[in-house]
C-alpha cells in the first residue's frame, strides 16, 4: 500500500484528514508544493508534487508521463500517476468516454478524471483509485455551477474515504470554499504564475508589486526586504506566495478544527465574484449535499453576518424542521409573537425574562405559546430556542431587513400557521417586523408597542392584553404544559412519531432548562442546556430503537467498550446527521445509546475512525 | 469508426467551400529552397481538387487543407486548366512544388491521364518536382508511371507522418495509417529511385508543450535513416478542424517558437545528415505558432534562415523576456493536467 487516507474531523462537507505516505503522515487539505528543477518546493512544504525524478525527503507525488509521451517512465514504490489520459475539457463526453478504454484503471492508487460531470460513473467503474486528480479544473471553474455539479458528484459517487486533489486552482483566497466543498489537495502552481506576472497573494486578493507602496507583509521574505515591493524580484515574490499559501491553508484547518470554516468560507468569497458565485451555486443546487454534512448541533455561534448566512444548510434544515417535524404544545392556544434578543438562548437575555415575568403573572399562562420571528432562522418557537441554531446564532442588528429576509419571514409563517391553528395570535413586535408579516395573520391582537417592545408602557400594554385574552380559558396544569413542550422539542428532534412514543405516559422533572423525560420512576432522557437537545437513557432509546430510525447497527461479535469505531459498524440510517441522538444496536437488539460522529452514510462506508461516542451502554 | 474519427467528420457536416471555381488553382507562387545543396527558385502550386480522401472520410484533427478543397468531382479539363493558369506564372524554376490540399498521387483526385500531362510537361524545364501523398497511395505502379515520364529528374514525395508514435497519431490526430504503412511507402520509394520528403508535427491537439517537444525530437531520430527530407510543421489552427474547435474555447495553444527552436537544434545535432527544413504557416500570429509577439518575427527569420542553410548558430542570438514563461510552460503543463494548457496567453 502506498497510502493510507483517512478523515479526522470534519465541518460541514470539509475534511481533515491524514495521509500516510510511506511512512509518513501528512494532514490534509493541504498544499502539494511543486518541487522541479526549475521551481524548488520550500522547506516547510508537508508534501511536494514532482514531475521529475527528483528524489527528496517529503513524501511525493510523482506525475510521470502521460499516454501521449514518447517517454516511458515507471513509478513504483511512491505516489505516481502515470499513463494517463485526458482529453480537453469541451470535447463532448462520447469522446471523454472514448479514453476509458485506453487508459487503464487497473490497481492504481492514483487517477485522473477530467472535470467532465457525465463521465464520473464510467470512470469509476472497476476503479480502485483512493487519490483523485480533477483534470481541466481551471477551465471547468470558469463554469461555476458545472464546477460545484461535478465536484458534488464526484464526492458522492466516491464517497468520504477518498481524497480528490484540485490542481491549479487553489490561492489563498479560494482554499477555504474549494475545502469547504470537500476537496482535500491543491498545489502552488498559482503562487507561481501569480509571481511570474508580479502579483503578491493575499488571502485577501492579489496586488501586484507596481501597485503597492509599501509591503503590506511579514512574512520572512517581505519583513527582511528593504525596498519598494516593486523592487522585488520574481523569486522573491513566489517565496512570498508560498508563505501566503501556507498561511492559509493552516488557517482553514484550524478553522476546521473550531468548527467554523464556513464563516471563513464567507469572509474569503468576498474578494471574488467568481468565489461568490460557487457559494451561491452550492447553497441553492446542493443543499442536500451540505446539509447531509452539515452537524445537528455545534457550538460555536453561527455568525449571521454576510448575506451567505441566510442560505446555510442549518438553517434551511432548522426551517423545514419547524414545518415538517414540528407541532406545536398541543393545549396552547394563544400565539404570542415577540422578537428575538441579541443574547442566546433568548430566555436568558434582559428582555425576554422581563416577557416571562408579565407571562408568569397571568393565572393561565400555559395557554399562550411564544414564538419568536428572527433573521435569519424565521420562526422559533420557544421550545426550541436551546437548539442550534437558534441557541448560537448572531447577526447584525439594525432595524433594516432586507426584502429576502421579509420574504422567508412571511413564507415560514403562512407555512407554520398552516400546521399549527391557534384561536388568537398576540403581536408583541416592533413596527418594523409587525409590517412584515401584516396580512399573514387573521386579526391580530397588537400590542402596538412604539416605545420598544420592553419599555413599560409597552410591557403594561402586553400584561393587559394577555390578561384579557387569557380570561376565557380553562387553566391549564403547568405538568402538562411542561410534557407538551417536551413533545414539541422531540418531534423536532425526532419527528412527531418517536415523540409521541416518547413521551407516552412521562412527566417532566426538573428546573428549565435541565428537565428530565421520567416514566414512572425510570429516567428516559433529559435535555441540557449545553446540547438543546434530549439525550436518552438506555430505558429512552428503547424507544428510538424500535422506531426504525436513528440506528447503527455493529457486527454481531464486536464487544462494545467505549466507542463504535467506523470498522465495526456494518450499516446505519442515512438520515442520521453528526451530533444526532442514536442508537446502537447489535444482533438488532439494543446496545447502546450515544452521539452520531459521522453521518449514517459515512459511518457505513468508513475503515476509520470514531462513529458513535456512546454515553450508556445496555 | 472511432469516435475520434466521428468527432472530425461531424466538425466538417455543414461544411460548404467558399469558392466554387474549378478552372483555377488555389495558389501559385515562388519561393526559395534548396536544390542540389544551391539556394534557388522554386516555384509552387496548389491544385484545387475535390480533396483529400481522408478529409472526406473523417479528416485529422489540425488539418483543414480541405477548405480549400471543392467537395465535388473536378472534370479532367478544369484541373488541366487549372495547370494552364499556374504555368501562365511559371518562369522556368527549376524546383516544382505541386500541393492539392490532398494526395497528388490519389487517383479519385487526379486521374492519371492529368497527372501525367501535367508531369510530362513540367519535367521540359524542372529538375526537380516535388508532391504530398498519403502512403497507401504510394504503389510501385504508380512509381513506375512517374519515373517514365520524370526518367532521371528527381521526383520527391512529401508524405505526412507526423509522429512516429502510433498511439498519438491514431488518438491525437486521426491519421488513419501507421508508421509500419509509412516505412512500407519509404521502401518503395527507395526502390523506385524516389525521394522521401516527411512532414511531421509539432504540437498535436492532447499533447502538452514538452510532451510535443519530445514526440517531434523522438520522431525525427526514428525516421532520419528512412527520409531523405524533414519538413517540420508547427500546426496552425485552420478552420473547421478540432484543433479550432479548442482553440476558440482556448483549450489549444499553437506551439512556442522557443519549441520549435528546440526541436531544431536537438535534431540537429542527432540527425545533422537528413536536411530538416520548417516553414511555419502563420507563424507570429494568433492561429500560428507564437512566442510573446515582440520577438516572434526575430524567431520566424532565424527559422528560415535554418532551413535554407541548416546552421543552428543562427539561434545562438536569439533571446527574449518570454523565455521564462516559455520554460515555466515546458517545466509544468503536466502538473495541470489540461489546466495549464495555455499559462501566460
Amino acid at each position: 500500500m502506498v497510502m493510507q487516507f483517512s478523515v479526522k474531523k470534519r465541518d460541514g462537507p470539509a475534511r481533515l484528514g491524514e495521509i500516510v505516505i510511506a511512512d509518513k503522515k501528512v494532514v490534509t487539505p493541504n498544499i502539494l508544493f511543486i518541487n522541479t528543477s526549475r521551481f524548488k518546493s520550500p522547506d516547510f512544504a508537508d508534501l511536494v508534487v514532482t514531475n521529475q525524478d527528483i528524489k527528496t525527503e517529503k513524501p511525493a507525488l510523482r506525475i510521470i508521463e502521460s499516454i501521449f509521451s514518447p517517454l516511458k517512465g515507471e513509478g513504483d514504490n511512491e505516489l505516481h500517476i502515470s499513463r494517463y489520459m485526458t482529453y480537453p475539457k469541451d470535447l463532448p463526453d462520447e469522446l471523454h468516454l472514448s479514453t476509458m478504454k485506453l487508459y487503464k484503471k487497473g490497481k492504481v492508487t492514483c487517477y485522473v478524471i477530467s472535470g467532465n460531470k457525465g463521465i464520473i460513473n464510467d470512470a469509476l467503474e472497476n476503479n480502485s483509485a483512493s487519490f483523485f486528480i480533477v483534470g481541466n479544473t481551471v477551465q471547468l471553474s470558469h463554469q461555476q455551477s458545472k464546477f460545484v455539479d461535478f465536484i458534488t458528484e464526484l464526492r458522492e459517487k466516491i464517497g468520504y474515504q477518498k481524497m480528490i486533489y484540485l490542481p491549479c486552482v487553489g490561492d489563498p483566497t479560494s482554499l477555504a470554499l474549494l475545502t469547504y466543498i470537500s476537496i482535500d489537495l491543491f498545489d502552488s502552481v498559482s503562487a507561481i504564475l501569480a509571481a511570474r506576472m508580479g502579483n503578491l497573494l493575499f488571502s485577501t486578493g492579489k496586488y501586484h508589486v507596481n501597485d503597492l507602496e509599501e509591503v503590506p507583509c511579514s512574512c520572512p521574505i517581505c519583513s527582511g526586504f528593504e525596498g519598494k515591493p516593486s523592487e522585488m524580484n520574481f523569486q522573491q515574490i513566489l517565496s512570498h506566495n508560498y508563505f501566503a499559501l501556507s498561511d492559509e491553508i493552516k488557517q482553514v484547518r484550524n478553522a476546521i478544527c473550531s468548527g467554523n470554516l464556513r464563516e471563513l468560507v464567507e469572509i474569503r468569497v468576498r474578494t471574488d465574484p467568481n468565489l461568490t458565485a460557487l457559494l451561491r451555486c452550492l447553497d441553492q443546487d446542493h443543499y442536500d449535499f451540505v446539509e447531509k454534512r452539515t452537524p445537528i448541533m455545534r457550538k460555536n455561534r453561527l455568525l449571521a453576518t454576510t448575506k451567505d448566512a441566510l442560505h446555510r444548510a442549518e438553517i434551511k434544515r432548522f426551517q423545514e424542521r419547524i414545518i415538517d417535524r414540528y407541532k406545536k404544545p398541543e393545549s396552547t392556544k394563544i400565539l404570542l409573537l415577540l422578537p428575538c434578543s441579541a443574547k442566546k438562548p433568548y430566555s436568558f437575555s434582559k428582555s425576554h425574562r422581563r416577557f416571562k415575568e408579565r407571562l408568569d403573572n397571568l393565572r393561565n399562562p400555559q395557554i399562550i405559546h411564544e414564538v419568536i420571528i428572527t433573521s435569519p432562522l424565521g420562526i422559533v418557537p420557544r421550545e426550541l430556542e436551546l437548539t442550534y441554531p437558534a441557541s448560537a446564532y448572531d447577526i447584525p442588528v439594525t432595524g433594516f431587513w432586507d426584502e429576502d429576509e421579509k420574504k422567508m419571514i412571511r413564507k415560514l409563517l403562512k407555512r407554520y400557521l398552516a400546521g399549527n391553528s391557534y384561536e388568537k395570535v398576540i403581536l408583541h413586535l416592533p413596527r418594523v417586523v409587525r409590517e412584515i408579516i401584516e396580512g399573514i395573520v387573521k386579526e391580530p391582537v397588537d400590542t402596538e408597542i412604539d416605545s420598544g417592545p420592553t419599555s413599560h408602557e409597552s410591557l403594561e400594554r402586553l400584561s393587559d392584553i394577555l390578561k384579557k385574552s387569557t380570561e376565557s380559558y380553562a387553566k391549564i396544569k403547568p405538568a402538562i404544559r411542561k410534557k407538551e413542550d417536551m413533545e414539541s422539542l422531540a418531534s423536532y428532534q425526532f419527528g412527531k412519531e418517536i415523540a409521541d412514543e416518547l413521551l407516552k405516559d412521562c412527566r417532566i422533572q426538573g428546573k428549565y432548562p435541565y428537565q428530565k423525560i421520567m416514566h414512572n420512576n425510570t429516567q428516559l432522557g433529559m435535555i441540557t442546556k449545553e446540547r438543546g437537545l434530549i439525550s436518552l437513557t438506555i430505558d429512552g432509546a428503547k424507544v428510538l430503537a424500535e422506531s426504525g430510525k436513528y440506528w447503527v447497527k455493529i457486527h454481531d461479535d464486536f464487544t462494545l467498550k467505549g466507542s463504535v469505531f467506523a470498522p465495526g459498524v456494518t450499516d446505519a440510517d442515512e438520515s442520521i446527521r453528526i451530533s444526532d441522538e442514536v442508537v446502537v444496536l447489535k444482533n438488532n437488539k439494543l446496545c447502546a445509546v450515544g452521539v452520531a460522529q459521522m453521518n449514517g452514510n459515512e459511518m457505513r462506508e468508513s475503515t476509520h475512525g470514531e462513529a458513535v461516542k456512546n454515553r450508556h451502554i445496555a | 469508426m472511432s469516435v475520434l474519427s466521428e468527432f472530425c467528420r461531424n466538425l466538417k457536416k455543414d461544411f460548404t467551400p467558399k469558392i466554387k471555381d474549378p478552372t483555377r488553382p488555389v495558389r501559385c507562387w515562388s519561393e526559395k529552397d534548396v536544390l542540389a545543396g544551391k539556394i534557388v527558385d522554386a516555384f509552387v502550386i496548389i491544385f484545387r481538387t475535390r480533396g483529400c480522401s481522408w478529409a472526406l472520410n473523417s479528416g485529422c484533427t489540425m488539418c483543414g487543407y480541405f477548405n480549400d478543397s471543392m467537395w465535388e468531382r473536378i472534370s479532367d479539363e478544369n484541373l488541366l486548366k487549372q495547370f494552364e493558369t499556374a504555368m501562365k506564372r511559371y518562369s522556368g524554376e527549376k524546383f516544382v512544388k505541386i500541393f492539392t490540399s490532398g494526395s497528388f498521387l490519389d487517383d479519385t483526385e487526379i486521374k492519371p491521364r492529368v497527372r501525367n500531362e501535367i508531369l510530362d510537361k513540367l519535367v521540359e524545364t524542372a529538375d526537380k518536382v516535388s508532391v504530398e501523398s498519403r502512403p497507401e497511395y504510394i504503389t510501385d505502379d504508380k512509381l513506375l508511371d512517374i519515373k517514365n515520364i520524370s526518367q532521371s529528374k528527381t521526383f520527391e514525395i512529401g508524405t505526412g507522418l507526423e509522429t512516429a508514435n502510433d498511439f498519438v497519431r491514431e488518438h491525437a490526430i486521426n491519421k488513419g495509417f501507421t508508421f509500419d504503412d509509412y516505412k512500407n511507402a519509404a521502401d518503395v520509394l527507395k526502390k523506385n529511385d524516389c525521394e522521401l520528403k516527411t512532414y511531421v508535427l509539432v504540437k498535436p491537439p492532447f499533447l502538452t508543450e514538452k510532451e510535443s517537444i519530445e514526440d517531434a525530437v523522438g520522431t525525427i531520430e526514428k525516421i532520419k535513416t528512412i527520409t531523405d527530407v524533414v519538413s517540420l510543421n508547427p500546426t496552425n489552427v485552420q478552420r473547421n478542424t478540432l484543433v479550432d474547435y479548442l482553440w476558440k474555447r482556448k483549450q489549444y495553444r499553437p506551439a512556442w517558437l522557443w519549441s520549435v527552436v528546440e526541436i531544431l537544434k536537438r535534431s540537429k545535432k542527432t540527425a545533422g545528415n537528413v536536411r530538416i527544413k520548417c516553414d511555419i504557416a502563420g507563424g507570429g500570429g494568433i492561429r500560428g505558432a507564437h512566442n510573446c509577439r515582440e520577438c516572434d518575427s526575430k524567431f520566424l527569420e532565424a527559422i528560415s534562415s535554418f532551413s535554407l542553410h541548416q546552421d543552428v548558430k543562427i539561434f545562438d542570438d536569439l533571446d527574449c523576456n518570454c523565455y521564462d514563461k516559455w520554460l515555466d510552460q515546458i517545466d509544468i503543463e503536466n502538473i495541470g493536467f489540461g489546466s495549464l494548457v495555455n499559462m501566460y496567453g
